[in-house]
């Protein structure tokens, strides 16, 4: 399934993030989600949100809340991330 | 027939990007190509491309210097049917091998200084990384032989690259033989299939596409050296990355 | 604490400098060219100087003419080596040929997509096939016209310091020369498509710095000329230069008398407007842009009218060129230093030599025009990314890709 691919991109970056602002846990994540098609199906923001959950296991964004906003076209967009 | 069309990536890690140019300056003839293939990637004529997990045919172009270059690479290979190394930076190092002979972190601290922190590592050829199917070797590339081989792959016929001197096609052209009078020429050791081309210019080959199998080299670098010096030959063959394909041969 | 990221997926396909760069961190952009570095003026000392010019090419791909004729102008320089009048012309043309095609390659399958919002050229090249097969014939005229003089379009072969190796074919100029007149024509369509597109608003006070010459639109040689401060010579402005490039290493911000500058065509058009051909200057007049101009989206346009105006150049030379046999001239490798500098496709190019007596390099410096024009890409974007902070996302990141479009930046160049 695409979105696992999706999801790790995503988690990749909100820890390169993380790192460059030296946050030592990650609270909350914002994402804006498009209609992203790869391979005839369209990625599914509850589909995302689980598999960006179980590849925060054992990072500093392990129970993270992950904010998934529906938008137009298709692209997504991390648009911020809280944490200490 | 095929049932689809092959996938085709051409993807460049650090170059001066010369052999990807060398395809575009062929106009509708590479449009004409491109029209039979499916185009995975090639970041010249498109900024945003599939994720594809597979290429039928991928060609690499330039060295890998940098961390990102290198996973680009395996990564490419292990996505790849055929691996093809695109020009003399994939094939034998390209200019960027001069620094390997020579005190590279002096080279290094003269560009940048000393407190930089630049990655410096020894220039290899993409063979030395990963498994490379077939070398299309130039600076830059004769055109030519990148539709030879990548319509032989699609027609799953033997990729063919004769070979043979420089000297065969130099002579069939009736350019002038310089080495006759004197010019430090490696025509005699180096692959053909650029159309001598430098040659035609009345200048020596300095065998941007490498020894062609059974190449006399021994005999043939014996000679030069005896002509120009060590030094001076030792000059002109670091300038395409032959120098240490040279120096296994003796 | 809560940290803006704004990251759109596309983005990534730009990993390392356009992504810094839409990333508003054109510094970390610069240290990411950096990663990538080929060391090519390192492995220059203790070469010969014969093999600068030939190494110098690989810098890039798609300039390499430039920094072909700039090494062998600097080394001509250096040793003090006066060549033929012939051998100045076909130089000439050589360096014309480099402006049009890489004009030709940007403005149509670089820049056009980005203002359609296309990210796939042979999407465009579907949706306009005859502009796409314009620019492709004026792309090959070009590469041509490098091949019959240089030998090769790519990496020259035939030109070296002293002259060239071996001359061009009469007639095969001369098939040139006949194409012209249809190609110039289709060129102005080309022009005119680019009058017509939309380019955003941005207008902010900049220096620009270009060759100038009193014979003509300077792009093969002449004197530094500065929007703001007048005119010098390349070698007393190279010591000015030569400080840039050091601290380049240190600080981030580079400065000339204080401030950021731009290179290439809109700095050209901007100091030297009224030097172009007929044709061009007609053009100019038809796109109602007022100079000078303080818009960096503008530079696409610049390179528009360029292109004509270089291939209205290209036919005066043609019509009158009667290519002689004649020897190169003689001279003697000495020690010295000098530098030569000439308008490449994206802006100033300099090359300096140091060489001993044996005619060994023991010091060079090359500064490419994306190197010089980085810095006045950050001021840009410091001025342009608050006037459009509330639109979209996915607006404001087309935005930026133009600007950098615009800027035309040549990595290859930039990293060597």
């Amino acid at each position: 399934m695409h979105d696992l691919h999706e999801a790790d991109r995503i988690l990749k970056l909100v820890l390169e993030k993380a790192a460059d602002n030296n946050l030592r846990v990650v609270k909350e994540i914002d994402i804006r989600l498009g209609q992203i098609e790869e391979h005839g199906e369209i990625i599914n923001p509850d589909n995302l949100r689980f598999n960006m959950t179980n590849l925060s296991k054992g990072t500093i964004a392990e129970d993270a809340l992950i904010n998934i906003a529906v938008i137009e076209g298709d692209d997504w967009e991390l648009v911020s991330i809280d944490g200490f | 027939m095929r049932q689809r069309k092959l996938k085709v990536a051409i993807i460049g890690l650090t170059s001066c990007e010369g052999c990807e140019f060398a395809l575009l300056d062929t106009g509708a003839e590479f449009l004409d190509f491109l029209k039979q293939v499916d185009l995975a990637e090639f970041r010249l004529l498109e900024e945003e491309f599939d994720d594809n997990t597979f290429y039928d045919i991928c060609f690499i172009e330039g060295s890998p210097i940098t961390k990102e270059n290198v996973k680009i690479l395996k990564d490419a290979r292990a996505k790849s049917k055929y691996l093809i190394a695109l020009g003399n930076c994939a094939a034998m190092g390209g200019v960027h091998e001069i620094k390997n002979y020579h005190d590279k972190k002096k080279i290094k601290e003269y560009v940048y200084g000393q407190k930089s922190a630049i990655a410096n590592p020894d220039i290899k050829e993409i063979d030395n990384i990963v498994k490379v199917d077939y070398k299309i070797s130039g600076c830059p590339i004769n055109a030519k032989e990148f539709y030879k081989v990548v319509y032989a792959l699609m027609r799953d016929e033997r990729v063919n690259i004769p070979q043979r001197p420089i000297c065969y096609e130099c002579q069939a052209r009736g350019y002038e033989c310089i080495l006759q009078r004197g010019e430090p020429c490696l025509g005699p050791i180096i692959l053909g299939g650029c159309e001598a081309i430098c040659l035609k210019s009345k200048m020596a080959c300095q065998g941007c596409r490498g020894l062609f199998e059974d190449a006399q080299v021994k005999t043939m670098m014996k000679k030069l050296i005896k002509e120009h010096g060590q030094e001076k030959m030792n000059r002109i063959i670091e300038i395409f990355g032959l120098r240490d394909d040279i120096e296994e041969k003796l | 604490m809560k940290i803006q990221i704004n990251h759109l997926a596309k983005m990534e396909g730009h990993a390392g400098f356009v992504g810094h760069i839409l990333d508003g961190n054109v510094g970390k952009a610069k240290i990411e060219t950096q990663e990538g570095s080929r060391l090519i003026e390192g492995m220059l000392i203790g070469r010969h100087y014969m093999d600068a010019p030939i190494i110098t090419a690989r810098i890039c791909g798609i300039c390499p003419v430039v920094h072909n004729l700039t090494s062998i102008n600097a080394l001509e320089e250096v040793m003090g080596i006066k060549v033929t009048e012939q051998t100045l012309v076909l130089r000439k043309l050589m360096q014309y040929g480099q402006i049009i095609h890489s004009h030709g390659l940007h403005l149509f399958f670089l820049s056009l997509p980005d203002f359609y919002g296309i990210l796939n050229d042979l999407q465009l090249i579907k949706k306009n096939p005859q502009e796409a097969d314009m620019a492709m014939v004026i792309r090959n005229w070009a590469t041509e016209l490098i091949r019959i003089i240089g030998g090769r379009t790519i990496h020259p072969i035939a030109s070296e310091v002293g002259g060239f190796k071996v001359l061009p074919k009469q007639s095969e100029l001369d098939d040139l020369k006949n194409k012209l007149p249809e190609l110039i024509s289709k060129a102005e369509k080309l022009v005119k498509l680019f009058i017509k597109l939309n380019y955003p608003k941005l207008d902010r006070k900049t220096e620009y710095i270009c060759l100038h010459n009193e014979k003509e639109y300077a792009i093969f040689n002449g004197d530094i000329k500065s929007s703001d401060n007048g005119i010098i010579p390349v070698n007393k402005f190279s010591k000015k230069i030569t400080e840039i490039q050091k601290q380049y290493e240190a600080v981030k911000k580079v400065k000339l008398s204080g401030n950021s500058f731009m290179v290439g065509a809109i700095a050209r058009l901007n100091n030297n407007y009224n030097q172009l051909n007929p044709k061009a200057q007609s053009l100019l007049k038809q796109s109602g842009l007022k100079l000078p101009t303080y818009n960096s989206f503008y530079n696409i346009l610049a390179q528009a009218i360029e292109l004509v105006h270089v291939l209205e150049e290209c036919s005066k030379i043609l019509d009158s060129i009667k290519v002689k046999e004649e020897e190169q001239v003689k001279y003697i490798a000495k020690a010295g230093q000098g530098v030569a500098a000439m308008e490449a496709p994206r802006g100033t190019l300099f090359h300096y030599y140091k060489i001993d007596k044996d005619g060994i390099i023991i010091d060079c410096n090359i500064i490419t025009p994306t190197a010089q024009f980085l810095y006045n890409l950050e001021d840009d974007l410091a001025k342009y990314l608050p006037d459009i902070k509330n639109m979209t996302a996915k607006d404001k990141r087309a935005k930026i890709r133009l600007l950098i479009r615009a800027y035309d930046p040549c990595i290859s160049c930039a990293t060597h």
